[in-house]
């Protein structure tokens, strides 16, 4: 399909477009062009749709959640607080149990909590430099690669200019040959239409003359 | 009748007239030299005379020595003036004075200054006490003899100038019979000897040498002369100036007169001359307006000679009293001889052999520094001798007569000069010497009681007091001396034994001998010691090996034990042959338990007392052993430990959690068995007691999070930005990517559609040019074709004579 498809076109030496009235007719068959393939554009095969999270419930509920585009449930702080049972329940020994093992379990989260602050402390800043220092080497990596890009992009424009513009000044020279040619062409043909023209009426004065030899042909 | 107080005030006429008396008649006359001066005794004049005007009085400052030895003499010969005033090189009444000038000072000094910044002669105190003796307006001076001339006024009294007249008559008296004899006799005599020496140098002169006649009958002093002290020699040899001849001819023409000084008297007599002449000519000249100026002019002088000289008291110090040193010029010269001496050993010995080169260590390499402070220390301080003796001084003269009974004066007896002798006792400051080794230096052999004299028990008096222990002082000084001898470099045993070759047939002789050799010889100590050190370890080790297993792993075990709280409580169960091995069992552990909790206590616990009954014999190592083994055999047929585990925490949790303390009874109850109170209570607590500890923590943790943000939140935000730029960035690659792949997709296709464009050109072109071609071969046939059909038309009309038509040239052909 890409085969087929061949644009013949070198801005270097077609100079309609820099014309306004004809970049403006270009212009519109584009937008009329474009109108027709917004959707789908006609080189890229679309690949197959992947259906995420298919093994992750969880996951795939949160996917769904944000494909329909709801808010984010709000965070469930229950466990998080030390309140005693409810004042009906306040005899109740399991609720008690319950609850001295809730507040057990957040002191063991507590104390990981405690921990983590305290690695953090130990180690944060420096882990923050080594983060930093990695996020800076990306970037620079980043900005040189694309400014090798662009020094590409210019050398391949370069290129590209550098031919069209030996290849314009071939085709000129193979145009104003044509023109030549044509202009010859014409001339002779009308030359010739001339010259036949011609011989004919000599051939058939000829003829005249060769009838009338015998009855002496005049004309 | 007028009665004359005769004394007082010496004034400069008075000096003058009694010196040039004295010059005149001796120190012998003193009536006759009085009879000169109307207002003075010859008691006083003879006083004057010895107190302050004998030339060989020193008038100058006292100085530091004169000052100690004043006061020292004064200390061994009280108010003993006229002895002590030859001693010390002053007259009496200076020495008195000083005395109590110095004595003054003391009193007047601050207490504890102990510097001696100030000087004796110096300070607040010492001009405070001198005011006290200063004399006051209307006093009359006791001793005047001692203190310097007042100076002439202007205009003398009238009886002065009488008395000075007749004083300048008299002393200039030559006219008597004993002067004019004693005159011509000092004439004559000059006259010879210079008669004599005259002669002798003309004789010189001449080139003649006469030596001094020898006298026969006296000694010649010059020839042997005894306790001679030669002048050192200076800088410069000058052997060779001796040799040199003097020019005699230098000595010719010259008259005596040029050669000789003039003599004192004709020097004096000229210059009386000269200024009587001047001044006859002068005060002939001198009107009575110029008389003021010069009044005014001599004020001048005087007020600027009185300024020079006090500039000149200021500026003079006393010197600067040094002591001497210690190291002469000699003692150096030796020391660098004897390293010399040394070093030229050292080399011979290198040189000479390698082996005997170890003998000499190398001591040229400076010794260690860090003892050895970078400068040099500072003398110690000195105490101020005599400021300590006036102080004493003046204890003694202060003190009450001792009939009253009182406390004797305490004296300062450390820094003064002591009463060994004539002499003052003097410490000479040493200089302080860095370099010594302190065991001459500051380790003292004896050892030094808190009150600072030493501690001496050569004979053992004292063994029985605590703190006089002959063993405890020799202990210490026996960690001396191990101390001193563990800084000792480690000895070095490399030597070599050169074994001299020999026949072999007196090896086996020697063998013999070596081994009997061998034999007889003590072990090396240090082999000795080192034997006895491995087997230290090694009784060590296996001591570690007997210890129970708790105490080799350092596991947690109880620090005190309640004997019986093993056995007693298995005890009761049941009976028979295993609740009695149990028994037994319990019982060992408990020995065992309890042995090592006051053996071997745990880190930070004290040891428990352990009583008799307990101790635990000591177990051979077999038998432990032997246990050990039986243990790892049982253990082999039991569940490996792991699954002893699983069984075992599940029991223990139960166990853990099957009690509950009720606080009403105050006593473990069963789970089972609490009421709902009792657990509800429980738990309550846990609760309660959870989230105290849970409030504090989260406070702890959101303090922490404060800090922290602050300590983080600039890595945060640079972070951020970091990753907001690499976004952009990114979004600019992809761009530049795509923008690269549509450009080199165009240039692909552009270089394809050049191709076919000039491709489709040329094609054309040449199209164009074959129809050329072939129109041109058209043209051609038919112009042949109208060449033919003409001349056939004029092969035709010329049959016919009617034939004229133009004849078609042929067309630009190309």
């Amino acid at each position: 399909m890409v085969d087929k498809v061949r644009l013949d076109a070198l801005p270097y030496i077609d100079k309609e477009y820099s014309n306004p009235d004809i970049k403006e007719k270009i212009d519109k068959l584009i937008e009329s062009e474009l109108k027709n393939t917004q959707d789908k554009p006609p080189r890229f095969s679309i690949p197959k749709p992947v259906t995420l999270f298919e093994k992750n419930p969880i996951l795939r509920a949160e996917y769904d959640r944000i494909k329909a585009k709801k808010p984010i449930e709000k965070f469930d702080i229950s466990r998080y607080k030390l309140e005693p049972p409810p004042k009906d329940k306040e005899d109740d020994v399991q609720e008690w149990i319950s609850a001295a093992s809730n507040a057990a379990s957040q002191l063991e989260h507590q104390y990981l909590r405690m921990v983590n602050l305290e690695l953090l402390q130990q180690f944060g800043a420096n882990a923050w430099r080594i983060h930093n220092f990695d996020l800076e080497r990306i970037l620079e990596r980043l900005q040189d690669s694309t400014e090798n890009l662009q020094n590409e992009i210019t050398n391949i424009n370069k290129l590209r200019k550098a031919d069209q513009l030996e290849a314009g000044v071939k085709l000129k020279e193979l145009q104003t040959r044509w023109i030549n040619s044509i202009n010859k062409s014409l001339q002779i043909e009308l030359a010739c239409k001339q010259l036949e023209a011609e011989v004919q009426d000599l051939e058939s004065k000829l003829e005249n003359a060769q009838d009338s030899q015998p009855t002496n042909d005049s004309s | 009748m007028k009665v004359v107080i005769k004394g007082g005030v010496w004034k400069n006429t008075e000096d003058e007239v009694l010196k040039a008396a004295v010059m005149k008649y001796g120190k012998n006359q003193w009536p006759r030299i009085a009879s000169l001066l109307a207002k003075k005794t010859p008691k006083q004049c003879k006083a004057r005379w010895f107190e302050w005007l004998d030339p060989s009085i020193k008038k100058t400052d006292w100085s530091k020595d004169e000052d100690e030895k004043l006061l020292h003499l004064a200390k061994l010969m009280p108010t003993q003036w006229r002895t002590i005033a030859p001693l010390v090189g002053r007259t009496a009444a200076q020495c008195l004075e000083r005395y109590q000038k110095l004595l003054d000072d003391a009193e007047g000094q601050v207490e504890g200054s102990d510097l001696g910044l100030q000087g004796p002669a110096g300070g607040e105190g010492a001009n405070a006490a001198g005011d006290a003796r200063r004399l006051r307006p209307g006093e009359v001076d006791p001793n005047p003899e001692t203190k310097s001339a007042r100076p002439d006024p202007v205009d003398m009294d009238e009886d002065e100038k009488d008395m000075l007249s007749e004083a300048r008559a008299r002393l200039a008296n030559t006219q008597g019979k004993k002067a004019k004899r004693k005159a011509r006799e000092r004439q004559l005599e000059e006259a010879r000897r210079l008669a004599a020496l005259q002669k002798r140098r003309e004789l010189k002169a001449a080139g003649i040498e006469v030596g001094r006649k020898k006298k026969l009958k006296h000694m010649d002093y010059n020839a042997n002369i005894p306790l001679e002290k030669k002048p050192v020699p200076g800088f410069y040899d000058t052997t060779e100036e001796l040799k040199v001849k003097v020019d005699k001819s230098a000595m010719k023409g010259k008259r005596l007169q040029d050669l000789e000084p003039k003599k004192p008297w004709e020097v004096g007599e000229d210059d009386d001359e000269k200024k009587k002449r001047k001044r006859e000519s002068k005060n002939k000249q001198d009107s009575a307006a110029t008389i003021v100026n010069r009044q005014r002019a001599e004020a001048l002088a005087a007020a600027a000679q009185a300024e020079r000289e006090d500039a000149e008291k200021l500026a003079k110090r006393k010197r600067l009293q040094l002591p001497t040193p210690q190291v002469t010029e000699r003692d150096l010269e030796t020391i660098i001889q004897i390293g010399r001496q040394g070093e030229n050993a050292r080399n011979l010995a290198q040189s000479a052999n390698v082996s005997s080169g170890t003998l000499l260590s190398d001591y040229t390499t400076p010794t260690p520094m860090r003892d050895i402070e970078a400068r040099t220390p500072r003398v110690p301080a000195q105490s101020n001798t005599i400021l300590s003796e006036a102080r004493n001084l003046r204890a003694m003269t202060v003190q009450q007569t001792p009939l009253l009974g009182e406390e004797n004066t305490p004296l300062n007896t450390s820094g003064g000069t002591g009463y060994g002798g004539i002499t003052p006792l003097k410490t000479v400051a040493q200089t302080p010497n860095p370099m010594m080794t302190p065991a001459r230096g500051h380790g003292s052999a004896t050892q030094t009681r808190p009150d600072g004299a030493p501690m001496r028990d050569e004979f053992g008096l004292n063994a029985g007091t605590p703190g006089f222990s002959n063993s405890s002082g020799q202990k210490s000084l026996r960690m001396q001396l191990a101390k001193k001898l563990a800084s000792l470099p480690a000895p070095k045993n490399n030597f070599e034994v050169v074994v001299p070759d020999e026949a072999g047939n007196d090896e086996s002789n020697r063998d013999e001998l070596g081994d009997g050799h061998s034999a007889s010889k003590p072990q090396d100590q240090e082999l000795v010691d080192k034997k006895r050190l491995e087997k230290q370890r090694v009784e060590e080790e296996l001591e570690l090996k007997r210890r129970t297993q708790a105490v080799r792993r350092d596991l947690p075990r109880p620090v005190s034990f309640v004997e019986g709280s093993l056995t007693n409580g298995d005890a009761g169960r049941g009976g028979g042959m295993a609740t009695e091995i149990q028994k037994l069992i319990n019982e060992e552990m408990e020995l065992l338990t309890i042995n090592d909790a006051s053996r071997f206590p745990p880190r930070h616990a004290r040891s428990v007392s352990l009583e008799p009954r307990h101790r635990l014999q000591d177990i051979s190592d077999q038998a432990i052993q032997a246990a050990r083994d039986a243990i790892a055999e049982e253990m082999k047929q039991t569940p490996v430990l792991p699954d002893i585990l699983k069984e075992a925490i599940p029991q223990w949790h139960e166990y853990e959690n099957s009690g509950i303390w009720d606080a009403n009874k105050s006593e473990f109850v069963a789970k089972k068995q609490a009421t709902t109170d009792v657990l509800l209570q429980k738990y309550r607590g846990e609760w309660k007691q959870r989230r105290k500890q849970m409030s504090l923590e989260s406070e702890r943790a959101t303090k922490i999070e404060k800090r922290l943000n602050i300590t983080l939140g600039g890595y945060q935000a640079r972070s951020k930005a970091l990753s907001k730029s690499i976004k952009e960035a990114f979004s600019e690659y992809e761009k530049a990517l795509c923008d690269y792949g549509a450009f080199r997709s165009l240039q692909m296709m552009e270089g394809a559609s050049i191709s076919s464009r000039i491709e489709g050109a040329t094609e054309e072109v040449r199209e164009l040019d074959r129809r050329e071609a072939e129109l041109q071969a058209k043209y051609s046939e038919l112009s042949r074709r109208k060449i033919a059909a003409q001349e056939k038309l004029i092969a035709v009309k010329t049959n016919g004579e009617s034939h004229a038509s133009s004849k078609p040239q042929s067309a630009d052909q190309q």
